[in-house]
């Protein structure tokens, strides 16, 4: 990619870290095995960095208004469309996907993005109710964000499916931290700098690289963290993150199938209140 | 230091779990009595001196089950509920049920709703 030794960086409260371990691990060019750039390999203490930098946050960001949380959102579509060859070279370099696939898979990057862009100031309407209660309240309920959501991807990178799985809990004031474990997770370089110039509040996304053995356990057991989705299909990945998110009742929401662009998706991360207004009295 | 404020004299057996009713006041937000859900008759009280303060003690708990705003001001009370991290926020009003209306809680207060349409969802295969 760049002719230079360039080791990808963490991106934690907005700013681009290396880990505070010092480790680090290549990432080859998947034809040739020359090493394409280092990553850092995130510590427990990067995480529980990250969880501080998001919960500070998120109060902040779910105040913002939908329509502005939408704007945000649509620019994070466009600031990928400016770095669409960036995307491209990794995926095809790191991953060996073809050029076919790579420009594919940043459509459907850029497709999540304005799709959750869109619902921001929309879902509420839809999925938000008005109860017809018996007595005099007017009865109704709307949907809150969660909180922190702590996100674990795909070993079988997928793109689209990442992106969508941080733009649909954004979308709705929640904020993020993301670990990129093995494959594909030298997409963090671009995808980093997409945040990073969106106008998103410092710390809204948070994105690691690291090994899901040493960084699932303290998510999940994190006390900060009131949902883990678990974008895995190694099921005793989920099992183990059930039993530990039961600790502070954490929602876990399980791997969703590839059809991320859907209402379905972004119910996952959301928290219900009903309300009983008086009428009259 | 919280004390009790009022104990009813009341009959309950002498055998099994029972508690009589009682209200504690002058409770802080740092005692577990007023951190914890205690299913039994038994209420905290503690005062505050603007709705801001008030709702800073009312979240300030890892639990979110119900919560219940009294204000002769209609705009207060959206404010409030707004700003409230529970699943069921009764104004001018407690412990209302309808089929209707969704109830469960803020996060360790337990997952899901019962109730309404969004009762309905975790039944449903799409929306």
């Amino acid at each position: 990619m760049s002719k230079i030794n360039k080791t990808i960086k963490l991106f934690i409260a907005g700013e681009f870290p290396r880990t505070e371990s010092g480790r680090s691990w290549p990432v080859y060019f998947y034809k040739t095995n020359k090493i394409f750039a280092q990553l850092c390999k995130a510590s427990r203490k990067d995480l529980r960095n990250s969880v501080t930098a998001a919960q500070g946050v998120q109060a902040t960001w779910a105040a913002r208004s939908a329509y502005n949380r939408s704007q945000i959102l649509y620019r994070m579509a466009e600031m990928t469309e400016g770095k669409r060859e960036e995307f491209k070279q990794i995926l095809e370099k790191t991953i060996g996907m073809t050029k076919v696939a790579s420009e594919k898979a940043v459509d459907e990057a850029i497709q999540a993005f304005i799709y959750y862009a869109g619902f921001a100031d929309k879902y509420q309407q839809i999925l938000g109710a008005v109860n017809p209660v018996n007595g005099p309240h007017h009865n109704f309920t709307t949907l809150e964000p969660i909180g922190v959501i702590g996100l674990f991807c795909n070993t079988k990178f997928n793109l689209g499916k990442l992106v969508a799985h941080i733009a649909a809990p954004i979308s709705i004031g929640n904020s993020v931290v993301a670990v990129l474990a093995q494959e594909g997770a030298a997409i963090l370089a671009p995808l980093a700098e997409v945040f990073a110039t969106s106008d998103l509040p410092k710390g809204v996304v948070n994105l690691l690289t690291g090994e899901l053995d040493e960084l699932l356990k303290p998510m999940a057991s994190h006390m900060e963290v009131q949902a883990i989705s678990c974008q895995t299909h190694e099921v005793h990945i989920l099992g183990e993150v059930r039993t530990l998110a039961a600790g502070n009742i954490k929602r876990v929401i399980p791997p969703t199938g590839n059809e991320v662009l859907s209402l379905e998706v972004l119910r996952g991360y959301l928290e219900v209140k009903t309300v009983w207004h008086p009428i009259g009295v | 230091m919280a004390s009790i404020l009022s104990r009813p004299p009341q009959n309950i057996p002498n055998s099994g779990y029972f508690q009589k009713p009682c209200f504690f006041n002058r409770v802080s937000s740092a005692f577990t009595l007023s951190r914890v859900e205690i299913f039994g008759p038994v209420l905290t009280i503690s005062t505050f001196r603007t709705p801001q303060e008030a709702i800073l003690k009312a979240n300030d708990t890892a639990y979110g089950l119900a919560a219940g705003i009294w204000s002769e001001k209609g705009a207060k009370i959206h404010q409030v509920a707004t700003a409230l991290k529970a699943g069921v926020i009764w104004a001018n009003t407690y412990n209302k049920f309808d089929p209707t209306s969704p109830f469960g809680g803020y996060g360790e207060s337990g997952f899901g709703r019962e109730g309404g349409r969004h009762g309905l969802f975790p039944y449903l295969e799409t929306i």
